[in-house]
Formats: structure tokens, C-alpha cells, sequence
């Protein structure tokens, strides 16, 4: 009795030595190259560098998130995102930590700007163009929508403006389509 | 796209002369319904009152050649090339009474820029300038002429015709696409009947560009009149050697470019290549008639066949119709009945869309206008679950499985349908035509397919913003380590003078003392963040400094918004930290309550939680405010009364002052920068000053143009103080400007005082009330000035110097605002 | 004037999911005349309380489920699930086993995996080896033909076998199931499997007495009943040719294989086409298309599996019928031939 025991025990430890090894090595062996979690947590990020999340940046926020900050303070990137980095990190969705609002794009009223350059230096991404009291402009298809340029404006003539649908960005919302009524059910 | 591998061989095409068939996969054979429309002849539709022309495409819009009140005449373009597009024409002579947004064909009905015409009738045209002889004249300038007479492709995709005919490959067969597979749609079908001839001219046309070994002309074998009226054409024509007809099987979307070419050739076209890398170039049979007529008659494309059919119209058949045709117009002259009528639909009924507006007008791509009755077309019954059936898959001409692209396309998922390659799709149609649980599969594709494009446009905008933002990271840290190594260079050399000066002798002590006023500016006016000076050496002096710089950089952030300290990274931008900051205070925020935000904006230096929600709304006020502001202004006599004291008024400045504080840094950090200055002046903030001066010399360049639009005397328009009565106008306004903003910072001030009583507030008090005296003190004297000087003709010029002011003004708030944020240190 | 808004295309084929339902349902009607005229009126007892529980079920689900009734209930796939897991079923099977396959059809099978159009397994066949693994006594308990009964059954005899277990004499449902000549009848699949189990080779089965007792020709029959059924289908387009084709081919050479490597041991290809549910199986449940492959191709290899595993679990498994467990097996393996089979999309890579 206690020999087939002990030989039971003797078998499986023989075993467990077995396949840990083989695993021990496969590890090592047949290691995936993973790819720095930082960059691809950073690539799922809008990218507008807006400072929402109390970072001074996409980047920086990628790295706190890879360091366990919470996934859900990307109000441009939305639910999506917020859902992306969940599922890149493994953890449970959370409600998003601030508003989801369309995208909006900087714009600035001409004739009232001064030329002081404020905004250009707080956009992030070099999107407004102009120089010292030269008229400045937004570099529509550059500029994120962060507002970092609202505030400074000395003379408040940044206005964020939302996209404007043309024929181009349409989305093909007839939005009467009757079948469609059905599905939801 | 180098690469010609597929290149239709010699014996392909002596295949495809012999008139060999291939087949595509699937398709469907839904009811022609032909007979309705290609029974009579083609009819005009006549000239209507106005014509809307639209010249917008996408999003480019062309420069324009006329402008409102330009008399028109029939052909005469209306705007200049603009990259690929054509040129527009005037398509009857009249009036051009506006250039704005109007409805378009399009299934959006968005808005677009169009040219609008009231015409004379009397349909005049502009000259025609033939080329009888154009096998003489070069293909180039013949693209040109065609590009010139806005010629596109009339089948319904629209595609330029000069890009097709552009030589980018050498061209071994030209196909003329008269299939017409489209249900109810008989435009073309009509036109070979009865312009058999110039369609042929068109063709040789064609050839003389391209030089195709072989023509073909592809025709389904439902149009038995058109093909006897081509083949006569063909018999009596004498250069028809290369020119074939194809008669081709009945089968929907057989007219489609791809699947014509493969019917044809046997050939496919490699998705994201065009067909001319086969060597082939399809154009429409209309698009042929219409390079007959733009390059030997000379006219410009102004009008197109329109099948009207559909049993809400009691005369049906084809008319050829002028662009900018509203579809109204076309309804009432053929006998709608507007009860029956329950959509208008743009095409055919497998891919066309449904217009909501009948003042649309009719583009150069819209070959049907199709008005069914309910009854003939009726809604599309409820969808119910796929039960993967595979009729689409079965149906599908380009061999895709719409199943699982339906299956992706709900769920969003675009890898998995660039796997499927929805981008094959062509949106025939077909699919959802013989779906038996009737889902509208072509809408959600093309959904799917709009979502794909603008998560890509996304995607690569976020791509360009994350390597704009690297790059500028990049380049301000560098600008970084430069100014430091400056201040290096100018303290060592500052050093070396010492020395000279000094024999070595007192160095430290001088640096000491240096440091030690500065740290004591430093401590006393902004946030103690500074480290103890090194004492033994020189350079401890330009770290001394730079830190000073530094730690009023943070104490200032931290004082704009009063969150800063908790920022968990070092921000290197304020407006970075200004949002941080933003993004903080919002959800504190959101514990209070907004109308404690609103309300506080009176008392808001005292409770400073949401500076976010205060600013914007102080904005919004301020805003408010300079309209009123200018209201006034446009008033001299009644400016003064800008100046009284107003409780909303000084709420809106405390907000704003509130707002402005990092501005008002500025002030507090030339303060802070006065005793290095004595030693360096590289040490002021470069970054500021030059704003500072930007301002400055904003307001310099607005008081000359003030100056310049009443006096041609610039020289001293840098002197307000003086005695010339325009320059004492403005002077006036400016101080009047100075003197409200004198008393909104004195309310301010009471406010702050209030909430929290304070030793700095004293100070700052006192600061103010110099200020306060001096800005009388000019009041004074200017307002003598502009009493006795007033006249209409400065009201302008008073209204500028107002603008001036309040810009000063604001500036000044801000120092003040800068007091109210020391309190409440 | 405000128009309607739609997509394209505008117009559509008449054709919708009800109608073809209906047209599988009246496809099955050959095949259930000469399975009633074989076998008594028993079977349109069973597919009535089959059709009644199916719709109950799945309006009780729907209800659930908080998804429409009426309009899910019109598409018929409730019926055709209900009248095949009827047929399938010995006619004079007790009521209760209709009642629970049916149950499990539709709850379990279907409604669970999201209703129509996402179960991964065919409802009628999941609920067959269900009780088939289950009752084993009561799904193998076929009656003889009905020139082989010992008493004349009337209508009410049946009915009221099914739903207490005797007929009106008295008789139980397993002393019916023996034939003038004494032997207990099963089908000609059990027969040869028994009979191979003794030690019999297929020759001497097929030309024993209780083979031809066993009612084969009845069998015989209703397969063709189906295959006619079948053919109407296809030349209505309702179902492709596809996986019938393949299937049937697939039986034909998998069985003559191995008719041919051991001829007393396996029965011979037109054996094995025309017993079991073999035609039934072709026409009406490999091509369920929910449960299907998709693609051309995939549906050629799905039917050749099929029929591979048939013919291997009839003449080398425990069971007499493989057709359940065969399509069950290729229905698991749907998502994988689906995902290797798709078609050169146009001008796409080959």
C-alpha cells in the first residue's frame, strides 16, 4: 500500500520535473519578442496631446499606464480607446473619467488676433501657424482639438469649432432607414 | 504600378475580336422594366427659370470666373481648372443671380457651392471653336480641350475623362460601355439610336487619343434596336476596321467597369490597380458622344440624356436635360402625380440613391430620375436575422462573402473586413437584392466603409500629431539646452570682467549678494521652491538665477491654477499644465454644483475650485462685455459712461483677471527679474519679452493706422501725450479705457479683500492705487483734450483707441489679478 | 414634400425566409406520406405535438428574450425544426420524447446560441442524439411494416400508444413491435449491425428472413420519398446543389470503399444511400444553411465529411445511424472550413 503510494507520488514528481523543465526551457527558447507595451499603448492614444489625462502628453500618459494608472482618463480617445487599452492591458472597462465630446478643431477669428504668438506656443503639435504680430491661422488639418491654445489668447479670438460634414466625411447616415428600426429590437 | 504584367497579350485580343465571352461570378437578373422609357424619342426638357449649377466637388472648390450680377451665356465657363476637375459651364445664357450653397445630388443632400443662374431664355451660346481636323492636332492638347469643355464620364461614377485618356500605359483595347445592365434606365440605349453616328465620330475621336489596337462595344442583348442602329452606323461609317460589337448576356451589373472587363477579357482587374494597367480605358457611350461634340464641334458639356421613368410620372421616356436643372422643374413638365410619388430615386433601382430635396439639380452624373409609386417600389420590409444562406455569396460579382462582411460590419471590426476585402466591394446591390431575410446589406457596407475611411484619416492625423509633437519636444528641449549653455557662456564672461575689474577680490561676496536679493525677490513673490546657492563659485550665481527663473515659472503655473502642485510630471509646457490643471479642476467641479460656479464668479478668488468653469464663463461675459463695450464706443458722448461703476462689470474683470493670471506672471517675473538685471539682461525671459514687444508693437502699428487714416503725420505716433487734438482723442480713450480698468480692479480688490484679508493685499492695494492716480492723472488732462476736440469724423478713430485700450487694459488687470492671487498665498 | 430615404437597392427579390420554409415543409410531404403509409398515422401525431412544443418554446423564449414573436415566429424555422426532429423519431415513440427534443431543439440548441441564424449545430440533430443517448429503448422501437403487423393498429391504437404506452387492446409498444413471424423488429441499420455483431456476414443478412422483415422496402421508400422532395428543392433553387451532391457522392465512394476492401462486413453503396435518414439527411438537414459551411467549396468538403463519417460510424461504430453524430461532427467544423475556403475575391490575390 504505501509502496504503490510512494510510487504514485515518485511517478507524478518525476513527471512535474519532466514538463517544468520542458516549459522552463521553452520559455526561454521560443521567447516572443514582446513589443515595448509603451509604444503600442501609445499608438492606441488620439494623439492630441490635450494634457486631459494630468499628463503633459500621449507619451507620458502611455508610460503611466504601463505603470498601472487607471485606463479611463482619455476623454478624446472615448470609449473606444478607453476600451482598446482595457483590453491591451488586461483589465476590466471603466467609465470614462470626463465627457466624450465630438471633435472639435481650433479656429481663430482673424481680425482679432494680435500676432502674439501665445498659441503657438502652447499648441503642442505646431498646428498654428503665424509669426510675431503677423496674423495667425490653424493649420486645420494639423490641429487635435486640445484647447491648449484657447486659454493663453490674450484677445479670446480661438474658437473651437466642430467639424464640418461634407460630402467627403459623410457617414452615410440616412438614419430612416425602417429596417434598421427592427435590429435594435 | 511599374510593373505591366498583365498587359492584355496579341491573343487575348484576337480572342476578344472574335467576340468571345467570359462570365463573372454571380449577378442577378432582376425586372428590366425598359419598356417604359425606350419606346419614344428623346425630348428637350427645356430651359428653366433657374438653373443651379454646382461647382464645388467634394471638398475643392475651384476659383470662379463670374461673379453675381454677370451676364452668362450658354457654354461659357464658369470656373478655371482646378487640379483634375473640369471646368463648369454656364449651360444657358442669362444671369448669374447668387454663388452660394445649395442642395446637391448627393445622398447626403448637403449643401454645396453652386452658381445660380436666371436665364433669359434665349439660350445663347458662345462661340464654338471647332477641330474638324482633329487627326492633325496633337492628343495632348485634344485631353486638354476635353478637360477644358468639362467632358466626364456620363455613366454615373463621374470620373474626369481626361484623366482616363491621359497616356499612362500603352492602351491595347477600347471598350465603350453600352451594357446599361440598371433596371428602368434606357438613356444610353436611346442615345446609340438616335446618335449612332456621332457616338462612332466620338469613338474615332477616342482612337486618334489613345491608339487602341481594338475598339469593342459592349451591349447587353435586351437593346436589339440599338445594336441594328450600331451596326448600320458601323456599315455606313468607313473607318470601322478596329471598331467591334459585343452583344453580351442580360445580367445585372454586367455595365459595372470591372465586370465588363472581365465579360469581355476574361481579364480582372488586381484590386488597387486600374484597369489601364491592363491596357484597357472604358468609357460610357455618352462620354463618347460628348468628346464628339466638345472636340469637333467645339461645345462644351451643358446638357445629358435623363431617363424619366417611374409610374408617378405620366410621360415617361428620356429628355435630354441641361445641367443645373432642378429635378422640380423636371417633375412638373412630366406629369408627376404628386400623391403617388414616395421617393425620388437617382439612378437605377439597384444603386441609386433617394434624393429628400426636388430642388436638387441635375449633375452631369445623373443618368435616371426615377419616380415610383409606392406600390411599384414598395419600403423595404423589416430585416430579420441572416440565416447564411449564401444567396449573397451566390450573387456577389466580385466573389466576396457578404455574410461574414455583414457579420464584421456590425460589430465594427476592420481588420477582420480588410481581411474580407470589403474594399472590392462594388455597392451593386446585388447582394441585398437576394437577401430573403431582406437586410439592407449595401448600407451597412458603405457605413462600414465611411467608418474605415475616417478611422484611417484618424489614424494618420493622430500619426502626423505624435510626430509633430516628438519633433517640437525635440526641438524645445534642445532650444533648452542652448539657452543654458548661453547663460554658461555669459556668466563666464561676466566673470572674466569681474575679474578684470575686481582682481578676483570680491567675487564671491558679489555673487552672494546677488543671489541673495534675488532669492529674497524671489521668496517674497513667489512660491519657496528654491534651493540653497552655492557659495563658492561664480557660476553659483547663474544657477542661482536660473533656478529663481525656474521656480517662478512653477509658482507661477501653480498660482494660474492653484492645482499645479499635484501635477504628477514636471509640465514643460504652461498650456500643457494650464489643461492639467483645466482637466483637474473640472472634476472638482463636478463635486460643487454649477450654479455655485456661476455665482462665484464674483468670489471666486476666494474659492478658487473651478477656475475652469469660472474662466469660461468669464470669457463668455468678457466677451459680452466688449460687445456692449463697442456699442458704446461707436458713441464718444456716451463712452464716459463705460467708465461708472458697474457690480457686473467688476464680476466679469475679476473673472477674467482670474483667467489671466498666467499673463499676469509676466508682470510679477519682470519684477522678479529687476535686481538680475542689473548684472545680466539675458537673464529676463526672452520668451516674454518678446511678446511683451509683440504687443507692443501690435498697439504701435493700430495707433499709426489710426493716426494715418485722419493725419499723413506719422512721425510722433509714438507720443499719446501729445498736444496734436487726434493723438489727445486717443490718449482720452486709452485713459478712459485705464480708468474703468482702474475701477473693475478696484471692485476686485474689495472682493478679495473681503474674503480674505491679507498682509500682501496691502501691498498690492498701494501698487494699485498709484496706478490709480496716475491713470486719473492722464484721464484728466486727455478728457480737456477731447471735449473741446470731438468732431464725427474721430469716431473711428476713438472706437480704434478704444480697442487699444482694452487691450491695455486687460494687460493691467492682470498685474492686478496678480495681487489677488499673492493674497491668497 | 418629404420623400422616403433608403438605401439601394430599391428593388428585391420576393423570395423571403418564411417562403422558404414553406417550401422545405412542403418538400418534406412525399417523404411523410410514404413514412405514414409505411408505418401508420403515428408520425403525424408526433409531428403535430412537435410543431405545437416548437412554436410554444420558442414564443416563450422570444418572450424572454424580450425579441419580437410574431414576425420570428412567421419565418417557419421553428416548424421545420419540429417536424424534422418528428420524423426522425419512431412513430410510435412515447409523446414525452417528442415533447423534450423539441425543447432541447429550441431552447438549448437554438434560442441559447441567439436564435435563428447563430446556432452552431443543427437543432433537429443535437435533439436526435440527444435522445437518442438518452432513451435509447424507446428511439429504437420501430414498428414493422404495416403488412407485417400480427394485429391491425387502427388510428386511435396509435394515438393512443404514443401518449400511454398501449394500444386500445392493451398491447404495449414493444409487443407491436413483433412481426407475424415472432421476430422483434428494428430497422435494417440495427438489424445489420445486430446481425454482424452475431457473426453474420452482410450476404446472409440481406437475404434473411429478418432482414426483409425488417422493413427495408418500407425504408427504401421513404428515402426515395425525401429524394423526390429534394429534387423539387433544388430545382427551386431553395437549396444549392452543393452539399447534396457532395454528400451523396461522398456516401457513394466512402461505402463502396469499404464494400470493397470487406464486402461481408459493410454494406454496399446503395445500401447505405437508401436506409437510415440517409436522403432526409441530403435534402433537408446537411443543408440547414445556419448550421452549414458558406462558401463553394467548404460546402463540397463539408458534405464529404459528412458522408465520410457516416459511412465510418455505421459500419465501424456502436450506433446503427451515424447521420446525427456525422452532421453534428461537421457542424463543429463550419468555422474552420469557412475560413479556409474563401473564394478569390475579384482581381484579388489567387
Amino acid at each position: 500500500m504505501i509502496s504503490s503510494i510512494a510510487l504514485a507520488v515518485f511517478a507524478l514528481a518525476c513527471l512535474a520535473a519532466v514538463f517544468g523543465a520542458l516549459l522552463g526551457y521553452s520559455s526561454i527558447r521560443f521567447k516572443v519578442k514582446a513589443e515595448p507595451i509603451v509604444e503600442e499603448l501609445d499608438a492606441m492614444l488620439p494623439q492630441t496631446q490635450c494634457g486631459q489625462c494630468g499628463y503633459p502628453g500621449c507619451k507620458p500618459y502611455a508610460q503611466a499606464i504601463a505603470n498601472g494608472e487607471d485606463i479611463n482618463k482619455c476623454p478624446p480617445g472615448g470609449d473606444a480607446v478607453m476600451r482598446q487599452l482595457a483590453e491591451r492591458m488586461g483589465v476590466e472597462p471603466q467609465q470614462l473619467d470626463g465627457e466624450e465630446k465630438p471633435k472639435l478643431i481650433a479656429f481663430i477669428r482673424e481680425d482679432e488676433c494680435i500676432g502674439c504668438t501665445k498659441c503657438i506656443q502652447a499648441c503642442p503639435v505646431d498646428a498654428i501657424m503665424g509669426a510675431t504680430r503677423q496674423m495667425h491661422t490653424v493649420i486645420t488639418d494639423e490641429c487635435t482639438g486640445c484647447e491648449l491654445c484657447v486659454a493663453p489668447c490674450p484677445t479670446d479670438c480661438i474658437d473651437m469649432l466642430p467639424i464640418e460634414i461634407t460630402t467627403q466625411n459623410w457617414q452615410w447616415n440616412l438614419q430612416r432607414i425602417p429596417t434598421k428600426i427592427n435590429t435594435e429590437l | 504600378m511599374t510593373d505591366k504584367f498583365n498587359l492584355l497579350s496579341d491573343e487575348q485580343l484576337a480572342n476578344i475580336s472574335s467576340g468571345k465571352l467570359w462570365n463573372f461570378h454571380g449577378g442577378v437578373h432582376p425586372q428590366e422594366n425598359k419598356l417604359q422609357s425606350n419606346q419614344s424619342a428623346i425630348r428637350d426638357a427645356g430651359i428653366p427659370a433657374t438653373l443651379v449649377i454646382p461647382i464645388q466637388h467634394k471638398t475643392h472648390v475651384p476659383e470662379l470666373l463670374v461673379k453675381v450680377g454677370d451676364t452668362v451665356l450658354k457654354g461659357q465657363p464658369l470656373t478655371k481648372v482646378y487640379g483634375a476637375l473640369v471646368v463648369q459651364h454656364a449651360s444657358s445664357s442669362g444671369v448669374v443671380v447668387a454663388i452660394e450653397n445649395r442642395p446637391s445630388l448627393h445622398p447626403s443632400g448637403l449643401d454645396m457651392l453652386s452658381v445660380v443662374i436666371q436665364t433669359d431664355g434665349l439660350d445663347r451660346s458662345v462661340e464654338a471653336r471647332r477641330i474638324p481636323a482633329y487627326q492633325d492636332v496633337e492628343p495632348a492638347l485634344l485631353i486638354d480641350k476635353i478637360q477644358q469643355l468639362g467632358v466626364i464620364g456620363l455613366g454615373g461614377a463621374g470620373f474626369p475623362t481626361h484623366l482616363k485618356l491621359m497616356p499612362h500605359a500603352e492602351i491595347k483595347l477600347l471598350l465603350i460601355n453600352a451594357a446599361e445592365c440598371e433596371p428602368y434606365i434606357t438613356a444610353d440605349d436611346r442615345l446609340i439610336q438616335e446618335q449612332a453616328i456621332e457616338m462612332i465620330d466620338g469613338i474615332n475621336v477616342l482612337e486618334h487619343i489613345l491608339q487602341p489596337q481594338l475598339t469593342v462595344i459592349a451591349i447587353e442583348d435586351n437593346k436589339k434596336d440599338a445594336i441594328s442602329a450600331l451596326q448600320k452606323a458601323l456599315q455606313n461609317h468607313p473607318k470601322n476596321k478596329n471598331i467591334k460589337i459585343t452583344i453580351i448576356p442580360t445580367i445585372y451589373p454586367s455595365g459595372s467597369a470591372k465586370q465588363l472587363i472581365e465579360i469581355i477579357t476574361g481579364e480582372q482587374t488586381p484590386i488597387g490597380h486600374h484597369a489601364s494597367e491592363l491596357g484597357i480605358v472604358m468609357l460610357n457611350v455618352g462620354t463618347a458622344v460628348a468628346v464628339k461634340e466638345a472636340v469637333i464641334d467645339g461645345k462644351a458639356l451643358t446638357s445629358r440624356i435623363v431617363t424619366l421613368t417611374g409610374d408617378s410620372l405620366q410621360k415617361k421616356g428620356n429628355v435630354s436635360v441641361r445641367i443645373g436643372t432642378p429635378i422640380q422643374y423636371l417633375l412638373d413638365r412630366f406629369w408627376v402625380n404628386t400623391n403617388a410619388l414616395n421617393q425620388i430615386i437617382i439612378g437605377g433601382p439597384m444603386m441609386g440613391f433617394t434624393v429628400e430635396n426636388p430642388a436638387a439639380p441635375v449633375t452631369k452624373i445623373c443618368n435616371c430620375i426615377l419616380a415610383p409609386t409606392a406600390k411599384e417600389m414598395p419600403p423595404a420590409k423589416p430585416e430579420m436575422p441572416c440565416i447564411r444562406c449564401s444567396e449573397c455569396a451566390e450573387a456577389c460579382p466580385a466573389n466576396l462573402l457578404p455574410q461574414q462582411l455583414l457579420w464584421y460590419s456590425k460589430s465594427q471590426d476592420h481588420d477582420k473586413l480588410n481581411d474580407y476585402n470589403l474594399s472590392a466591394c462594388i455597392e451593386c446591390g446585388a447582394c441585398a437584392y437576394v437577401c430573403p431575410s431582406h437586410i439592407p446589406l449595401v448600407e451597412y457596407y458603405r457605413i462600414a466603409k465611411a467608418e474605415i475611411r475616417t478611422a484611417q484619416e484618424e489614424a494618420k492625423k493622430a500619426e502626423i500629431a505624435r510626430i509633430r509633437h516628438e519633433k517640437r519636444e525635440a526641438r524645445l528641449a534642445q532650444a533648452k539646452i542652448d539657452r543654458q549653455a548661453k547663460h554658461k557662456q555669459a556668466a563666464e564672461k561676466r566673470k572674466a570682467q569681474l575679474k578684470e575689474k575686481n582682481g578676483g577680490e570680491d567675487l564671491i561676496a558679489a555673487a552672494l549678494a546677488r543671489a541673495k536679493a534675488k532669492k529674497a525677490n524671489a521668496s517674497e513673490t513667489q512660491s519657496e521652491t528654491e534651493q540653497p546657492v552655492k557659495k563658492n563659485d561664480a557660476v553659483a550665481a547663474a544657477i542661482a538665477r536660473a533656478k529663481a527663473k525656474k521656480a517662478a515659472q512653477a509658482g507661477n503655473i501653480g498660482e494660474t491654477q492653484q492645482s499645479t502642485e499635484t501635477a504628477p510630471a514636471t509640465p514643460k509646457n504652461p498650456a500643457v499644465a494650464a489643461a492639467i490643471a483645466r482637466a483637474k479642476a473640472k472634476k472638482a467641479a463636478q463635486a460643487g454644483n454649477i450654479d455655485d460656479a456661476q455665482q462665484s464668479t464674483e468670489t471666486t478668488p476666494a474659492t478658487p475650485k473651478n477656475p475652469a468653469v469660472a474662466a469660461a464663463i468669464a470669457r463668455a461675459k468678457a466677451k459680452k462685455a466688449a460687445q456692449a463695450e463697442k456699442a458704446t464706443a461707436s458713441d464718444p458722448a456716451e463712452e464716459t459712461s463705460t467708465v461708472n461703476v458697474d457690480p457686473k462689470k467688476a464680476a466679469i474683470a475679476a473673472a477674467v483677471a482670474r483667467a489671466k493670471a498666467k499673463k499676469a506672471a509676466q508682470a510679477e517675473k519682470a519684477t522678479a527679474s529687476d535686481p538680475a538685471e542689473e548684472t545680466s539682461t539675458v537673464n529676463v525671459d526672452p520668451k516674454k519679452a518678446a511678446i511683451a514687444a509683440a504687443v507692443a508693437r501690435a498697439k504701435a502699428k493700430k495707433a499709426a493706422q489710426a493716426e494715418k487714416a485722419t493725419a499723413s503725420d506719422p512721425t510722433e505716433e509714438t507720443s499719446t501725450v501729445s498736444t496734436d487734438p487726434k493723438k489727445a482723442a486717443i490718449a482720452a480713450a486709452i485713459a478712459r479705457a485705464k480708468a474703468k480698468k482702474a475701477e473693475r480692479s478696484e471692485q476686485v480688490e474689495k472682493v478679495t479683500q473681503q474674503a480674505e484679508p491679507d498682509n500682501s493685499a496691502v501691498i498690492a492695494e498701494r501698487k494699485k492705487r498709484k496706478q490709480q492716480a496716475q491713470l486719473q492723472k492722464q484721464q484728466a488732462v486727455a478728457e480737456q483734450v477731447t471735449e473741446a476736440e470731438l468732431s464725427p469724423a474721430e469716431i473711428k478713430k476713438a472706437k480704434i483707441a478704444a480697442a487699444v485700450a482694452r487691450a491695455k487694459a486687460k494687460k493691467v488687470q492682470n498685474s492686478v489679478s496678480q495681487a489677488e492671487n499673492e493674497e491668497q498665498k | 414634400m418629404a420623400f422616403i430615404n433608403a438605401s439601394s437597392p430599391h428593388q428585391r427579390t420576393y423570395r423571403s425566409t418564411t417562403q422558404i420554409m414553406l417550401w422545405v415543409m412542403a418538400c418534406l410531404i412525399p417523404g411523410i406520406a410514404i413514412q405514414s403509409y409505411f408505418f401508420g398515422f403515428a408520425n403525424l401525431i408526433q409531428i403535430s405535438i412537435a410543431v405545437i412544443v416548437a412554436l410554444l418554446a420558442e414564443a416563450i423564449i422570444l418572450k424572454i428574450r424580450k425579441r419580437p414573436i410574431i414576425n420570428t415566429l412567421k419565418d417557419g424555422s421553428a416548424l421545420v425544426t419540429g417536424i424534422l426532429i418528428a420524423i426522425a423519431i419512431p412513430p410510435l415513440a412515447p409523446w414525452w420524447v417528442a415533447v423534450i427534443g423539441t425543447l432541447f431543439a429550441i431552447i438549448f440548441v437554438k434560442q441559447l446560441y441567439g436564435g435563428l441564424g447563430q446556432n452552431i449545430f443543427n437543432p433537429a440533430m443535437a435533439a436526435y442524439v440527444l435522445l437518442l443517448i438518452s432513451f435509447p429503448v424507446q428511439m429504437t422501437t420501430w414498428l414493422p411494416m404495416e403488412s407485417l403487423h400480427p394485429f391491425s393498429i387502427s388510428f386511435m391504437d396509435q394515438l393512443n400508444a404514443v401518449f400511454t404506452g398501449h394500444t386500445l387492446d392493451g398491447y404495449t409498444v414493444s409487443q407491436l413491435t413483433v412481426s407475424i413471424d415472432g421476430l422483434t423488429m428494428a430497422t435494417p441499420l440495427d438489424t445489420v449491425k445486430n446481425s454482424l455483431k452475431a457473426g453474420l456476414t452482410t450476404t446472409e443478412i440481406f437475404d434473411s428472413a429478418i432482414f426483409n422483415a425488417s422493413s427495408s422496402q418500407a425504408i427504401l421508400w421513404v428515402n426515395i420519398g425525401f429524394l423526390i422532395g429534394g429534387a423539387v428543392l433544388l430545382a427551386k433553387r431553395i437549396i444549392l446543389w452543393m452539399i447534396p451532391i457532395s454528400f451523396l457522392a461522398g456516401v457513394t465512394i466512402f461505402s463502396f470503399i469499404a464494400y470493397a476492401y470487406q464486402p461481408d462486413l459493410n454494406g454496399s453503396p446503395m445500401f447505405h444511400l437508401f436506409s437510415g435518414a440517409t436522403m432526409l439527411g441530403a435534402f433537408f438537414i446537411l443543408t440547414d444553411p445556419v448550421s452549414a459551411a458558406t462558401t463553394v467549396k467548404g460546402r463540397i468538403i463539408f458534405g464529404l465529411l459528412i458522408a465520410f463519417l457516416m459511412v465510418l460510424i455505421r459500419n465501424v461504430g456502436g450506433y446503427p445511424d451515424a447521420i446525427a453524430f456525422a452532421v453534428l461532427l461537421g457542424n463543429m467544423c463550419v468555422p474552420l472550413i469557412d475560413y479556409y475556403t474563401q473564394p478569390k475575391v475579384y482581381g484579388g490575390r489567387a
